[in-house]
């Protein structure tokens, strides 16, 4: 086709409508869219409005419905250019092909028919004011058979009667056109709502459409064909949703649709109109209730009394999950939220509120496992959550304590969490292995859920709802029940933020864990595995009940540890040792020997998950942490050290085979001995690791008390006295592995982790090595290795926080030498992101603690700093320009420092003044990108407020060949300058920064400032 | 601030409408048991079929009393191994600032989508902290072994 490919339109009436039935032939493919095209080029020209007519005028429905639809064009692109002539006689013409559509003998069908409706709500959208009684001069045409003028629609006779000749056909089509309507206008944003002043134009018509509604519908209509009576219950939902838009908007009160809320409730039994029925009642309880009137609650709770509702809420407790059942507990929820207060109150003295509350109870205990099968137990929750959440804001709000309906309320609460702990147990294993993952996951977050419903009304009912779990749990040890021993435990677990110093937790947990719970799991051998994962869980919540009851904890520890070794526990077990062991540390130390032969025995299973050994290393040190005297942990340390040091040499012996055979070796059995390489690197790795969790395990704890006279700051025990040879142990071990995998990342920053354990110790200890020891392994890097950054940043670590060690100055001295040659090899920091970053920050800090090392470097080496940081400043990369943007303001805060010191920084400051004020002027001149404007301003306020030649600094910059806008002004920057430096590095220069970026960008920035 | 209180209001009963499989958000309560609205525990999952499946993500959402004209604070606690993510834990995502991409239609529902979508998708032009970054753009497969083990030591339920 020719046209399609030139640009030229088609000519003839048939070749549009064959361009418009190959558009809605299945299977075009590829030349839909040229169709589109060369037919929307059509609608959009001056012929648009003959065309509609012509194509309306067919044979063919889907041309017919495209004729409709090039009058939606016309109208919402020429509706401005019509005359008032005009406009009148499209409505005209757009009702008489209604007409001629829907004359029996026509033939048209119904989607050239409802798309008409769209086409007159359309018009209705552009010419309201001057067709307000759309629906009664609708009605009238209608009854004519033919159309009459609007002005001619005073001389018609009343609605009534109108609606009386109506014909059930044309009724459904004045349904679809209101319906439309007002959808239609509830589309409009608020703005063109009040522009167009859409609710006083559309409000006129409502008592027309509720007596055509009623004349289907209502208690008093004739019988009906069910078409007719869905379409008009469909017509008052839509009014519905318009109603409370109107109320939204204005306050707007459509008073006449309230006749029609009774009829909608009773068309509930009516089997044609209850699915849309129910929809529409519960959506008006949810979101619009205050449309509905007290006699239609009172209503609507009568109606659930009925049998109709009794048997369609069997069928739902029953299991029945269809579409139609759902929809019915869903208006159940709905009538209950909107009634929460008042159920809660008369809970007790109104029996329709009793029985309806028992109803919702219920609904948490269909047939079928939750959200796999019974779709309505999470809907049903989310009420009871509600209804708790409205009884604990009761509570808080009154000064009196408890009202009297509360315990009224409270039992049926206590009757839904029983519901709710029947619901929550797991089905069989298999069963739940095979449902797919989206249902597993559900099941889990309604676990949760009912576990925040527990949460919430503990608030309530204190700590005596946790009686209810307690005897379940002896119930089902004694009938050896698991799923509903597991669904106990899981939900005292989730108690544990609330039962949390309350002054009766002991006397409560001691129940729960003895005599039967322990026992039963250290007695019994085929436990399921989901009763140890809970009581491994519960274990963790509730390890501060067992400080207190030492009694207990052998036996505790003992299940823990069997658990430790099943991979699929693992990871539970060793938080609850890590937990248990930290929080009993002071009661476990004679259990240290038992616990260092367990971990021994442990050991020699080689399939042992590394984050057992790392959880059991960390319980034991913090065991150790605890004990008397530091020559006391010597023994202990050095026995887990052993442990860790024969991973360590497995690790390097491997390593040493590999790199003796590595050049002899080819083919597959050069494969095999990569993977001996990666099994040397990993046993390093975990070795490392175990030393970091050892030095966890040995800090302090936190809320441990700090004698400051009685602590020795700076006892040399770990470093030169008794404990030496653990510490030399230690980082001899470290060094090792270090130097022997310098080429892996992972262990390079595994070493800088444990470094940093020791870095934060306040105390002396076995990981708090002299600076220098550190340094030497720091320094065995090359610029080639990973993860250079982690050791840059350790340095800087190492530095900072051996302030007080004798020879701190040469070894930040040694180090800051290092850390520029490692700045001269990389050059620019877009070379090494990482590095260039760490190692600006390590400058940083350098200032911070030593600004006489680093000013006292040589001139040179000052130049790599300074320039390099720099080139940040000014480059792409936001993570060196914000460290270089720190390392300036810090640079640029040093005042005051003793003379010579100072003399040297103020002379550095006359030759770098410049170069910071165009670095910081060419990204505030636009390269920068915005959000980094704040960092940017910290250094340039501390110039203006600390450098006196600042003010010729930054005119130079501004005004150089390189400034990058070339949008503003030589008399903009002034201003700029000016304001700058009045501020005196004040709040408003981030503004003033800002503003200026945006005017040098240009005004497309502006939306962004 | 009444209008920050009604919103949130709205937010919570949406959020128990409907919200997506595997996450959570609820207000906090304070020590006294009142709830407060303005600081929510959220939990965001690692997507299926990424390196983040099976994680669950522990998240505080903090509404400021302009909210919802201000956007509200992300922060991942414990502060979360993520190229976006600040030191501190913050989440740094376009939708939550208030000069890119938020709009006080925005809902909490697609907040934690957005942050979902995020754990896969870094966004290497806002690094927001050194660690995860560097790794994520010089040594991939080291920054996906790091994300596994995140994963595994913040298991789902």
């Amino acid at each position: 086709m020719a046209y399609q490919e030139d640009g030229t339109l088609p000519k003839s009436l048939e070749e549009v409508e064959s361009l418009i039935i190959q558009l809605y032939t299945p299977g075009v493919g590829s030349k839909v869219t040229r169709i589109q095209e060369t037919l929307h080029r059509l609608q959009l020209s001056a012929q648009g409005w003959s065309l509609a007519e012509s194509l309306l005028g067919s044979k063919e429905e889907s041309v017919r419905f495209f004729g409709a639809l090039t009058l939606i064009v016309k109208l919402n692109t020429d509706a401005k250019s019509l005359s008032e002539e005009d406009t009148q006689s499209v409505l005209q013409n757009i009702i008489n092909w209604l007409l001629q559509f829907t004359t029996p003998s026509h033939g048209a069908g119904p989607m050239a028919i409802r798309k008409l409706c769209s086409v007159l709500a359309g018009y209705f959208l552009q010419f309201s004011q001057s067709w307000t009684r759309c629906v009664k001069h609708l009605l009238y045409c209608f009854c004519l058979g033919q159309v009459a003028p609007y002005v001619a629609l005073d001389q018609a006779p009343a609605t009534d009667v109108l609606i009386q000749n109506i014909t059930t056909d044309r009724a459904v089509v004045i349904f679809w056109f209101t319906t439309t309507l007002v959808e239609d206008v509830g589309k409009m944003d608020s703005t063109t709502m009040k522009q167009h002043k859409y609710h006083q134009q559309v409000i006129p018509n409502v008592e027309d459409v509720v007596s055509l509604i009623q004349k289907f519908v209502g208690s008093n209509a004739a019988p009906a064909n069910s078409k007719v009576r869905q379409e008009a219950m469909r017509c008052f939902q839509a009014w519905v949703s318009y109603a409370h838009r109107a109320f939204i908007d204005n306050e707007l009160v459509l008073e006449p649709l309230k006749l029609l809320t009774k009829t909608a409730i009773m068309s509930l039994g009516d089997s044609d109109l209850y699915e849309i029925s129910v929809e529409l009642v519960s959506e008006m309880l949810s979101t619009f209730s205050r449309f509905l009137g007290q006699d239609d609650m009172d209503l609507l709770f009568s109606l659930f009394n009925s049998q109709w509702a009794q048997e369609r809420y069997q069928r739902l407790i029953g299991g029945d999950f269809d579409f139609d059942s759902i929809q019915f507990g869903m208006f159940m929820i709905a009538f209950g939220d909107s009634n929460v207060v008042k159920l809660a109150q008369k809970a007790g003295t109104d029996p329709q509120c009793g029985q309806f509350l028992s109803a919702l109870v219920g609904l948490l205990k269909a047939d079928g496992y939750a959200v796999h099968e019974d779709k309505i137990f999470v809907p049903a929750l989310e009420f009871w959550n509600t209804f708790v959440e409205s009884m604990v804001d009761v509570t808080y709000s009154s000064d009196h304590g408890h009202p009297p309906w509360f315990s009224t309320a409270s039992e049926y609460v206590m009757q839904g969490i029983h519901n709710c702990w029947q619901k929550i147990q797991f089905p069989p294993q298999e069963e739940f292995d095979s449902w797919d993952s989206a249902d597993c996951v559900a099941f889990k977050d309604a676990r949760r859920d009912v576990s925040d419903l527990l949460g919430s009304f503990f608030l309530i009912s204190d700590i005596q709802i946790l009686n209810l779990f307690i005897d379940l749990t002896q119930r089902s040890i004694i009938s050896r029940n698991w799923t509903e021993l597991e669904a106990s435990l899981y939900c005292i677990s989730r108690y544990a933020d609330s039962v949390s110093k309350h002054t009766e937790e002991d006397q409560y947990l001691s129940r729960v864990f003895e005599p039967s719970l322990v026992s039963l799991l250290t007695s019994q051998t085929d436990i399921p595995m989901r009763i140890t994962h809970a009581f491994l869980s519960l274990l963790r919540e509730y390890s501060e009940y067992f400080e207190r009851h030492s009694e207990l904890l052998p036996q505790v520890l003992n299940v823990v540890f069997t658990a430790a070794s099943s991979p699929m526990l693992a990871k539970n077990a060793s938080w609850a040792i890590i937990e248990l062991c930290s929080k009993c540390r002071n009661i476990l130390v004679p259990e240290l020997a038992v616990f260092l032969q367990q971990l021994s025995g442990m050991l020699t299973d080689p399939s042992l998950d590394s984050s057992v050994k790392e959880g059991c290393m960390q319980g034991i040190s913090s065991i150790i942490q605890a004990m008397a005297t530091d020559e006391s942990k010597i023994a202990p340390l050095e026995q887990l050290l052993h442990f860790i040091e024969r991973e360590a040499d497995q690790s390097v012996q491997l390593l040493r085979l590999y790199t003796s055979n590595q050049a002899t070796i080819a083919g597959q059995q050069h494969v095999d001995l990569e993977v001996q390489y990666s099994r040397a690197a990993e046993l390093a790795l975990v070795a490392l690791r175990c030393l970091e969790c050892v030095a966890k395990g040995l800090q302090v704890p936190t809320d441990a008390p700090f004698d400051l006279e009685q602590s020795d700051f700076r006892s040399t025990f770990w470093t030169t006295g008794g404990g030496s040879k653990v510490q030399h142990r230690v980082i001899t071990l470290i060094s090792v592995l270090y130097e022997a995998f310098l080429t892996q990342g992972d262990i390079v920053e595994a070493a800088c982790k444990v470094f940093r354990c020791g870095f934060r110790e306040l105390e002396p200890g076995p990981f708090v090595f002299p600076a220098s020891r550190v340094a030497e392994v720091l320094l065995k890097t090359a610029i080639q290795t990973p993860r250079l950054g982690a050791v840059i940043t350790s340095a800087a670590s190492l530095i900072t926080s051996h302030k007080y060690d004798e020879d701190i100055h040469n070894i930040a001295d040694v180090l800051t030498k290092w850390a520029i040659q490692i700045l001269q090899t990389i050059d620019l920091p877009s070379n090494d992101l990482d590095v260039a970053q760490c190692a600006i920050e390590y400058f940083n800090r350098l200032i911070i603690t030593y600004p006489g090392i680093f000013v006292g470097q040589e001139r040179e080496a000052l130049h790599t700093v300074f320039f390099f940081t720099l080139k940040a400043l000014r480059g792409s990369d936001p993570l060196p320009k914000h460290a270089a943007a720190d390392f300036w303001t810090t640079f640029a805060g040093v005042h005051n420092q003793r003379a010579p010191l100072q003399a040297s920084i103020d002379s550095l400051w006359q030759d770098l003044g410049p170069y910071l004020a165009a670095s910081l002027m060419h990204g505030i001149g636009g390269t920068a990108a915005r959000s980094e404007l704040d960092k940017l301003c910290d250094p340039l306020k501390k110039l203006v407020v600390g450098q006196v030649r600042c003010k010729n600094w930054l005119d130079l910059a501004l005004n150089a060949d390189d400034f990058p806008s070339s949008i503003v002004t030589v008399k903009e920057k002034a201003v700029f300058l000016q304001k700058l430096i009045s501020l005196r590095g004040a709040k408003g220069t981030a503004q003033v920064v800002r503003d200026f970026w945006t005017a040098c960008r240009g005004s497309k920035f502006d939306y962004v400032s | 601030m009444a209008l920050c209180t009604n919103r949130l209001n709205e937010e919570r009963k949406s959020w128990r409408k409907d919200h997506p499989f595997g996450f959570y958000a609820k207000p906090q309560r304070n020590a006294a048991g009142v709830l407060d609205l303005k600081v929510w525990e959220c939990g965001v999952p690692g997507k299926e079929k990424t390196l983040w499946e099976g994680g669950l993500f522990k998240m505080s959402v903090i509404f400021p009393d302009e909210y919802p004209t201000k956007p509200p604070k992300c922060k991942f606690t414990p502060p979360l191994f993520h190229p976006n993510v600040y030191p501190s834990g913050t989440v740094c995502l376009s939708i939550l600032n208030e000069e890119e991409g938020w709009k006080p239609a925005i809902t909490i529902k697609q907040i934690l989508l957005g942050v979902q979508d995020l754990l896969d998708d870094p966004n290497p032009d806002s690094p927001a902290q050194a660690e995860a970054y560097n790794l994520f753009k010089k040594d991939r497969a080291a920054y996906e072994h790091k994300v596994k083990r995140i994963v595994r030591d913040n298991p789902a339920p």
